[in-house]
């Protein structure tokens, strides 16, 4: 079996005390591609170290492929790869050079590491600048390295620690592209960190979203975004704190058993039907006179999801690479505004 | 075993690129024609235990393990620092084997150093007089290579347990003070203020691998145990040269392993 599971994992980081990983549970079946979704700091690659045996759990237990990470260290590092979120490349080297000396490392010959670098070069697209010195390298194309490194062993299980964060929407798609014909072909099992929702919706079989240390909601992507039960109206009023207060006592007594969040100048309230109910809710508003900028309605997405568990939006989402993505019109508006929030911090 | 010999091979090729090696090699050998020079002529060997053979010795004794050392200190620590620690443990190595192959290739790189350096110097003097006792010469180079292993281990175990390469280094130094100087200091003022027997003088030469080297290196220029004072007096009368040599080399071949065995232990339970 070549699944990953794990009971309890905790990780309290002796400087400073930080409880960084807090008792999670986790079932990744074999060949399935799981996404954990969570904001800067919320403990993925604490996880992912753990689950790789660079890291020893505080407590808790966890297996890949069956072997005990701590039990069985070795076992787990020859059945699982991962490209780590900072690696450290030697930018003299060359990327061939770097896939023949992992490949020799795991003790293939000279020939057949020299066939096994050359075979991932081609699996990650690389061939033309294999012999082009790391230095010279764009972000895109070493994180496609990084893949082919993780991969030399022909591992069962794959660790990706935000194999896309920083890239440009088309060398993500290509990543992507990567991820999902090693997991289709090689039936490798995908565990994969991201701050991106729409990475986890677009290529995750199943999605954890970790906020502080903990799992706070898991399923599908489609499992969790029906999981709200209903269309999202967002009311964007901007910042006055009385316009809001104004806004939530007047749409109360339409929208009683519904819940609100506000959030970023939005009110957003989950309900049903919400394309019947949108005008009344402009007639109401209409009248305790609060303007909305302005009023949409949508099928929730995951960051509906995630803000109804976390009481805010996952931070700065990257442009999206497609009109229809996943993450919906909505995450589109909140991504071109994204730099300048970005410039509140 | 193929794996581990990989790792061997790339720490010596890193090493060898680095410039320390043919630094320390090229300096030591120039050293070596000073002071033969100094010495002015004669053959250097060949008067036993002569100021150009003591200077010599001495000089190996301290640059050696400083040089050790801080490679050892920076072995592992530069590696977690840069992140290429993780990358390495993430794969299918031990760390136990990850570590004995640094070591490995770190202590064959500083043996081929040391060699370069004795092995200039020696042909230095060869042209500036005629090397009479080339059998005392390969001792001490024996000894240098001995206590370059005995030093980068307790590197390693220095870069193991501190973690950042800064802190590892500075210790390393402190060490170096302590084996090399203060070491002999003290053993003076113990010997000053509580008439020392010369067993206790003998343990704490075992405790310090320079001062192990140093005395096994007079050993073999002078085997007359006198020369050594009240230490030499207690064990020509107790243990006799080749007791006393063999205790000293087991010393460090302790050095070595010990250092190695403790740094291994903690490395594996170690987080990256
Ligand atoms: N070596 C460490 N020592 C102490 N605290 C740490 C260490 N590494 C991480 N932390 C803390 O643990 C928490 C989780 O960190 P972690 O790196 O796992 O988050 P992350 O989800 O990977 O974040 P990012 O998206 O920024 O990569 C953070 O609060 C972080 O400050
Ligand atoms: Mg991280």
């Amino acid at each position: 079996m070549g699944g990953i599971r794990a009971e309890g994992l905790t990780k309290v980081y002796r400087r400073g005390g930080v409880r960084a990983v807090d008792g999670i549970d986790l079932d990744v079946r074999e060949g399935q591609i799981f996404a954990f979704l969570g904001e800067n700091g919320s403990g993925k690659t604490t996880t992912v170290r753990m689950l790789t045996t660079l890291l020893r759990p505080t407590s808790g237990r966890a297996w890949v492929a069956g072997f005990d990470v701590v039990e069985r260290p070795g076992d787990v590092r020859r059945a699982a790869g991962v490209a780590l979120q900072e690696v450290g490349l030697d930018d003299l080297q060359t990327a061939r050079e770097l896939l023949e000396l992992q490949a020799r490392l795991f003790g293939l010959s000279r020939g057949e590491a020299r066939r096994r670098a050359g075979e991932l070069l081609a699996v990650v697209g690389l061939e033309a600048d294999a012999d082009r010195r790391l230095g010279t390298y764009s972000g895109g194309m070493r994180r496609r390295l990084d893949l082919a490194a993780a991969l030399v062993h022909r591992p069962r299980v794959l660790f990706l620690d935000e194999p896309t964060t920083g890239l440009d929407p088309g060398s993500r798609e290509s990543v992507w592209q990567y991820i999902r014909s090693i997991n289709r072909e090689e039936g490798v099992t995908v565990f994969l960190t991201t701050q991106y929702l729409e990475e986890a919706d677009r290529l995750a079989d199943e999605v954890a979203i970790i906020h502080r240390g903990r799992i706070v909601a898991q399923g599908s992507p489609e499992a969790l975004k029906s999981s709200i039960g209903a269309d999202v109206i967002a009311v964007e009023l901007g910042e006055d704190p009385s316009a809001i207060a104004l806004a939530v006592e007047a749409l109360t007594p339409l929208t009683a058993a519904a819940e609100k969040r506000v959030a970023d100048g939005h009110l957003y309230l989950y309900v049903r039907e919400g394309a019947r109910l949108v005008p009344r809710v402009v007639v109401e508003l209409e009248r305790v006179g609060v303007r909305p900028r302005a009023v949409t309605v949508a099928r929730p997405t995951l960051d509906d999801v995630f803000l109804r568990i976390t009481g805010h939006h996952l931070a700065v989402q990257p442009p999206s690479t497609a009109g229809d993505g996943a993450a919906g019109p909505r995450a589109n508006l909140r991504a071109a505004k994204s730099p300048e929030r970005e410039g509140d911090r | 075993m193929s794996s581990f010999l990989t790792l061997v091979r790339k720490e010596i090729r890193d090493a060898a690129q680095s410039r320390w090696l043919v630094g320390f090699a090229l300096s030591f050998g120039l050293l070596v024609l000073l002071f033969a020079r100094v010495q002015s002529g004669g053959d250097v060997f060949a008067e036993g235990f002569n100021r150009t053979t003591a200077g010599l010795l001495n000089l190996a004794l301290l640059a050696v393990p400083l040089l050790a050392l801080l490679l050892g200190a920076a072995a592992v620590a530069t590696e977690r620092e840069q992140g290429t620690l993780a990358t390495l443990l993430s794969q299918p190595i031990g760390a136990g084997e990850l570590l004995l192959a640094k070591y490995a290739g770190l202590t064959l790189a500083l043996w081929a150093a040391v060699a370069l350096g004795f092995g200039l110097g020696g042909l230095l003097l060869a042209l500036v007089a005629p090397l009479g006792a080339l059998d005392r010469y390969l001792v001490f180079v024996g000894l240098a290579a001995g206590l370059a292993s005995a030093s980068a281990s307790i590197g390693v175990l220095l870069s193991v347990l501190l973690r950042t390469r800064l802190r590892a280094m500075a210790a390393a130094v402190l060490v170096w003070l302590v084996l090399t100087l203060f070491y002999e200091l003290a053993a003076i003022a113990v010997a000053l203020t509580i008439s020392a027997s010369g067993r206790t003088l003998l343990l704490a030469s075992l405790l310090d691998p320079v001062e192990a080297a140093r005395i096994l290196g007079i050993l073999a220029v002078e085997p007359n145990l006198e020369v050594l004072g009240p230490l030499g007096a207690y064990l020509a009368t107790e243990l006799g040269t080749g007791v006393t040599a063999g205790l000293l080399a087991s010393a460090l071949v302790a050095w070595v392993a010990a250092p190695l065995v403790v740094a291994v232990a903690v490395f594996r339970r170690q987080d990256v």
